[in-house]
């Protein structure tokens, strides 16, 4: 026990030390019990509508897009139905993805290819495997286990190929920029003969070539039953990416291979993770599952960062809920962003209820159900609304289960 | 039965009107006053003067409201709360000339309070991430409301007639107080009718894992409801339970009563009871099911059985205390101890006469007996089990139990046969005394491991042990006199001393990681396998001691036809492999799950048998292939409906017992003297079951439906059957043959709907069945396809008028017919049809009348048997702690204990004592205290 204390200690010695000699971040203020509401149309400018025209084809609104140079690439991960739209809204073509497995997509704009990583359903993996498979990566016999496709976006024919495994893919690694891959991997082995763990790498030609936040991978450390990681969130800049860290309230800025902290949200007490635990972890799964059950409220990551000039985007990802929140740096407010309600101008349509839309070229994109319109569009039948043209039409026809529109915004400065 | 449903129907509807007066409407929309923009899932709530709740819903998401059927011409209140903001309080009436009112409500955020988590107006219900949580708080209602009144006010839950609780359709299996079953009991009432509503802070309803699939890989695991009932801080210790003392007319008394005490780890219950009123007592823990807080009982649960047969004098004591040795509210961490002990006794008399028609190849013949029986029982037992739980993966169940009984009886019988002239035919005159002494003991443990870090350490394996030693001692005297042959004549005077003692262990493993073991990581194509193995070891000896009185040297000798000692071994090893197989689908809208499982097993037994009668010194070996399957599947439909669909089928073998083989013929009792049959062959029995069901899950839907059918179809090959030889002077001689083949089948089918309309509730319940049984049998060497049928029919319909009336009605109709296909022989039927109206008036807080009426109609009986009783209570003293109770049972003294019985051999109809009229007065006090502080209820 003295010696985890002893590790702990010299755990939190770095993190103050590389705290202290980074730049102080930015200290702001937030009560999610109090983020307060406001109307959609300070923040946000509608700049186009676009009816999906897919005379044949049900599209969900349960997707992931991807904006690609030439696409618009939606995944519907309950029908499993990767469906490729023009930017104009006209459908291309879908392809089943059921038969493959439940994919990991990545769009790698650099080559315009759209690449799955599918777990080989034929194999059962369990945590400890998956760590195992990890760590001997390059081995062969270990890429049976995933399996990779991809589709080039440069070619019309839109084919989905089957490709050798990519090891980045097996060790769950992400593009950065460039060359360079990061991986996040905060597993905990109580018996790892190796203790040394980092919770960001980045990498390059499967190698780590910078790592930050060390922590001792063994014993009852605070990450052992949370199944952690941090992500990266995109800028305009490739290699500009915000990131943040499990149990801590603070975001990063990596600038290529440095990270310093921007902003420190400070939250009440009843958010904050108990000192505690930090030195003592969780005892159990139980013990872990029980005091996630009793302090639903306590902070446990951000994501979606998105730091936008005026405007400061994240969600939290609390022990057992998830709120996003947009700050407006000029007035130094919080809004909670499924508060962030849109009046009559934007005919009632809400953008920001599940967190910011897909960004790409200055534009964020959603993909907002038929009904939605259709609703706001009877109930102010009788007043003289103008709509744009590509919306009249759409009114023309359109039925609660017509497909979805593509809303194009941007948020104003 | 028509009558009474249409002055029900006509009650009802008065009733229902009388309740829909109210044609007030308010709508409106909350904003923030700032920003103008909407409020989704503000709370706002409806209060009348008295501050009692009338209504209250949440904004939808352009934070529109509306409440529809408000009271005109009455003071209301209008609350309107979202966390962060100030409350909004504000009072309005409704009348026929402005019969709806239209608001529209800035709120202002909290800027006096930075934390703005204070919630001044108090929020019945509202949404914390997934959990319903509902606010006694804001219920106003007796002070003396226990939990299962609160929920009865909550809109989109309902409490059944049978106590079941769902919560928008579904059922909910599980609830909990401060995440563990109250008092470690497994009956949720003692929480839901004994905990009052101010000692709760608040009720969460949650989904959670069904963990009753979680041994499955490839199975998604459904959600169920779980209720929650966290108490306040303060209350977290106290008291509560009852003591009852009654006596009325015929010297009838009854007292019962139960005191249970708990604090954060500790529970000790103890209870007692005793009565002559044929009112069970039963073991401790239906003591405090029984002696609920609860005033409502419209069922008449736990009162006079007047069905019983006979009269019992019944006494029951017992304790149980229970440790835990961590505190947590988690439903799925235990460690914990619980120790049990339970006392009973019982004497019952019976007495009774019985006429029976009996059907046999050339003569029917009728047979007249009276009978008397006492018997007196006492009983202990005492357990203790300790469990330990680290998650719902891991579990630990360590059990004890041991059990002494003492019996003695004494019966009396005279038999008299008579042929279809009704001439006599023979006569038998027994009598018996009996003493019995049996002691029991078990002993088992349980542990369970299902590890998602090593898929290798998944098991469930159970091992037990039991001892069991029975001595009795018994003297039958058995007088027969045949007038057909009186050489036939036979006088007996009997003792029998028996001492048995039997002994079994059993192990049973089912071990899932086998195909992780088998196959690594490799998932075989998503099919699961699970490894068995079930061994079982019993040992059974038994010395018994048979002999006859010598009326000529006026003693007891030794009957060696029927002296023999005798030593049973059995082994059973049962290996088998389990495949499944599960196809998941989830839309938006609906979900799908197909789950197909089949298991191999095969049976190996050897049986040893020992006896001092040479004949019965066999050893046998058997192996069965025993294979079933199962088919799953279940379709639901977000926010509507529920189905569910399952086919099994299972292949089992019976083979004949040594006693079926070489029988030991006593001929003590001449109307059944039964012979073995060395040449019996095994049984198989195919075994096709399905069941379906589908059941509303409308969240705001104003019935709540569900409807289930169930069948089973049982393929006997060689079954066991009797060929019985009637003599016409009565005696029967009964030998064990394997019949042809035979079909039994059986459909169960039930549906309930549930209406709420406002405070008031309508519930109909309706559940049958239909039984049919294809079977072989030869009587005096004819044989004969007897086809046995029976229906039931359940109608239950009950009303509540708040909680001011209750009105209940039910049916219940049952047919049962035996049809023989054998020349000579006669067929019968008997229809039972039963109907009972029940009404409970709460006529002001403290005095409520109960009464209940049922008539019986029976084929073979001439007269309608009716049965009236009524009850009035007053609840007294402070909190309705003291309470007084006057029943009268049987007021128009009409009622007799008939049952009928029809079975291949004919038709049979009993008459026995039981009680009669009689007036009881019972005072009951309830202490109660729950928390230190009492300044809070």
């Amino acid at each position: 026990m003295g010696i985890f204390k002893r590790n702990y200690c010299c755990f939190f010695f770095c993190c103050l030390l590389s705290g202290r000699l980074l730049a102080q971040p930015q200290k702001l203020y937030l009560n999610p019990a109090t983020a307060g509401p406001a109307a959609q149309s300070n923040f946000i400018e509608i700049t186009r509508f676009i009816p999906i025209d897919a005379a044949t084809e049900k599209i969900s609104t349960n997707t992931s897009l991807f904006i690609t140079k030439n696409y618009w690439v939606a995944y519907d991960y309950i029908e499993k139905k990767l469906s490729f739209f023009t930017k104009q809204g006209k459908f291309i073509k879908f392809i089943a993805m059921k038969k493959y497995g439940e994919p990991v997509i990545v769009y790698d704009s650099k080559a315009e290819l759209l690449k799955f990583n599918i777990k080989n359903k034929n194999y059962t993996l369990t945590n400890n495997d998956l760590v195992a498979i990890r760590a001997h990566y390059a081995k062969k016999a270990n890429q049976k286990y995933f399996k990779n496709y991809e589709i080039n976006l440069k070619e019309e024919s839109l084919q989905i190929k089957r490709t050798t495994t990519d090891p980045y893919f097996i060790i769950n690694a992400r593009p950065f920029y460039d060359d360079y891959y990061y991986r996040s991997d905060m597993s905990i082995q109580p018996r790892a003969k190796d203790t040394s763990g980092y919770e960001l790498q980045l990498l390059e030609d499967h190698k780590p070539v910078k790592s930050f936040f060390p922590f001792n991978r063994t014993g009852n450390h605070i990450f052992r039953y949370a199944n952690a990681q941090m992500y990266l969130s995109d800028t305009d800049t490739a290699y500009i990416k915000y990131t943040s860290r499990p149990f801590s309230p603070v975001i990063y800025k990596m600038n290529k291979n440095s990270i310093s902290p921007v902003y420190e949200i400070v939250l009440p007490l009843e958010n904050a993770m108990p000192s505690s635990r930090f030195i003592n972890g969780f005892k159990s799964k139980a013990d872990w599952d029980n005091f996630q059950n009793s302090n639903g409220a306590i902070f446990f990551s951000f994501n979606s960062i998105r730091d936008m000039g005026r405007h400061l985007f994240f969600g939290i990802r609390f022990l057992r809920n998830y709120e996003s929140f947009l700050y407006d740096k000029n007035t130094a407010k919080f809004y909670k962003s499924k508060m962030i309600k849109a009046d009559s101008s934007q005919y009632n349509i809400q953008l920001l209820q599940n967190g910011l839309g897909q960004y790409a070229d200055s534009h964020y994109y959603a993909l907002i159900p038929a009904q939605s319109f259709l609703d706001f569009y009877e109930k102010n039948k009788e007043k003289k609304i103008v709509y744009p043209p590509e919306l009249e039409r759409f009114f023309k026809t359109a039925t609660k289960n017509s497909n979805p529109v593509m809303v194009e915004y941007k948020i104003k400065d | 039965m028509l009558r009474y449903l249409f002055l029900f129907i006509v009650f009802f509807g008065v009733a229902s009107a009388m309740s829909q007066v109210s044609n007030g409407k308010i709508s409106g929309i909350v904003i923030d006053s700032v920003s103008n923009t909407t409020l989704e899932l503000a709370t706002i709530s409806i209060f009348a003067k008295d501050s009692t709740l009338v209504n209250y819903q949440l904004t939808d998401k352009y934070g529109n409201f509306s409440f529809p059927k408000l009271p005109l011409n009455r003071e209301l209140r209008l609350d309107v709360s979202y966390v962060g903001y100030r409350s909004y309080k504000r009072h309005f009436k409704l009348d026929s000339i402005k019969p709806a009112q239209s608001f529209r409500i800035a709120l202002p955020v909290n800027i006096d309070d930075s934390n703005a988590v204070v919630i001044r107006s108090v929020v019945p219900i509202r949404m914390n991430g997934d959990t319903l949580e509902i606010n006694p708080a804001a219920f106003k209602m007796e002070k003396t409301a226990v939990a299962e009144e609160l929920l009865n006010q909550v809109p989109g839950i309902t409490i059944w007639a049978d106590g079941t609780i769902t919560v928008n359709g579904r059922p909910v299996p599980k609830i909990l107080v401060d995440g563990k079953p109250f008092l470690s009991q497994t009956d949720p009432t003692i929480a839901t009718q004994n905990l009052p509503k101010n000692a709760i802070e608040k009720i969460q309803v949650y989904q959670e894992v069904d963990r009753t699939k979680e041994q499955r890989d490839n199975t998604e695991q459904d959600s169920v409801y779980t209720m929650n009932i966290k108490l306040k801080a303060n209350k977290k210790s106290g008291y509560f339970g009852k003591a009852g003392l009654g006596y009325g007319t015929d010297n009838r008394y009854e007292s019962d009563g139960s005191f249970q005490l708990y604090n954060k780890t500790n529970s000790l219950s103890i209870g007692g009871g005793t009565n002559n009123i044929n009112k069970s007592v039963g073991s401790i823990q239906q003591m405090l099911s029984n002696n609920s807080f609860r005033k409502i009982n419209p069922n008449n649960f736990n009162v006079s059985s007047f069905g019983r047969s006979g009269i019992s004098k019944t006494f029951s004591l017992g304790a149980v205390y229970t440790h835990d040795f961590v505190y947590s509210e988690n439903g799925s961490r235990y460690n914990n101890i619980s120790s049990n002990y339970n006392h009973t006794g019982n004497n019952n008399f019976v007495s009774g006469n019985t006429v029976q028609e009996r059907t046999t190849k050339d003569f029917s013949q009728f047979i007249e007996s009276s009978n008397s029986n006492n018997t007196d029982i006492r009983g202990y037992s005492a357990g203790i089990t300790y469990t330990k739980s680290n998650s719902s993966s891991k579990n630990l169940n360590l059990s004890a139990n041991s059990n002494f009984n003492d019996s003695r009886s004494f019966s009396n019988n005279f038999t008299a046969v008579k042929d279809s002239s009704k001439a006599l035919q023979s006569t038998n005159e027994g009598n018996s005394d009996s003493r019995t002494n049996s002691r029991s003991g078990n002993i088992s443990l349980a542990l369970s491991n299902f590890s998602n870090v090593n898929p290798l350490t998944r098991f469930n394996l159970t091992v037990s042990g039991n001892f069991n030693n029975n001595q009795s001692e018994r003297n039958t005297r058995s007088i027969f006199n045949s007038y057909a042959n009186p050489a036939a004549d036979t006088s007996y005077n009997r003792l029998y001393n028996n001492d048995q003692e039997s002994m079994g262990l059993n192990f049973n493993l089912n071990y899932y990681g086998l195909r992780r073991l088998l196959f690594r990581r490799f998932n075989l194509f998503g099919v699961d396998l699970n490894l068995l193995q079930a061994f079982t070891y019993d040992q059974n000896k038994s010395y018994a001691i048979v002999n006859d009185y010598d009326s000529n040297a006026q003693k007891f000798m030794v009957n060696n036809g029927l002296t023999n000692n005798n030593k049973l071994q059995t082994i059973r090893y049962t290996p088998g492999v389990v495949f499944q197989k599960s196809f998941n689908k989830w839309a938006a809208r609906y979900s799908r799950n197909v789950s197909l499982s089949l298991r191999l097993a095969q049976s190996i037994r050897k049986e040893m048998n020992s006896s001092s009668l040479a004949i019965r010194n066999v050893d046998r070996s058997f192996s069965f292939f025993t294979p079933s399957l199962g088919l799953n599947y279940n379709y639901g439909i977000k926010d509507k409906m529920m189905y569910n669909l399952s086919f099994g089928f299972n292949r089992n073998y019976t083979y004949p017992a040594i006693d079926q083989l070489y029988t030991i013929t006593d001929s003590i009792n001449v109307y059944n003297v039964r012979f073995g049959n060395p040449d019996l062959k095994n049984t198989r029995t195919d075994n096709v079951n399905f069941n379906f069901s589908v059941n509303k899950r409308k969240p705001k839907a104003k019935y709540e439906v569900n409807a289930s059918v169930s069948g089973n179809m049982a393929y006997k090959t060689n079954p066991i059957a009797d060929s019985v030889i009637n003599d016409i002077s009565g005696k029967r001689l009964q030998y064990t043959i394997n019949a042809k083949d035979g079909v039994d089948y059986s459909l169960n089918y039930s549906a309930n709907v549930s209406r709420k309309i406002r405070k008031n509730s309508l519930q109909l319940q309706y559940s049958g069945t239909i039984g049919n049984n294809r079977s072989t049998h030869f009587i005096d060497g004819i044989i004969s396809n007897n086809r046995s049928r029976s229906f039931t029919h359940n109608v239950n319909l009950q009303y509540s008028l708040k909680t001011l009336l209750i009105l209940k009605l039910a049916e219940v109709v049952s047919t049962y017919s035996s049809s023989q296909t054998g020349s000579g022989l006669s067929s019968y039927k008997v229809t039972n049809s039963s109907t009972q109206f029940g009404a409970t008036v709460n006529y002001s807080k403290n005095l409520s009348f109960n009464t209940t009426v049922s008539t019986t109609d029976n084929s073979n009986v001439s007269n309608t048997v009716i049965l009236w009783h009524a009850f009035s209570s007053y609840r007294f003293l402070k909190g309705k702690q003291g309470e007084l109770k006057f029943s009268a049972f049987d007021l128009l003294k009409k009622f007799q204990n008939i049952n009928t019985n029809t079975n291949i051999d004919g038709t049979s109809t009993t008459i026995t004592n039981g009680l009669q009229q009689y007036f009881l007065l019972t005072f009951a006090y309830y202490p109660r205290k729950f928390g230190r502080k009492d300044s809070d209820d």
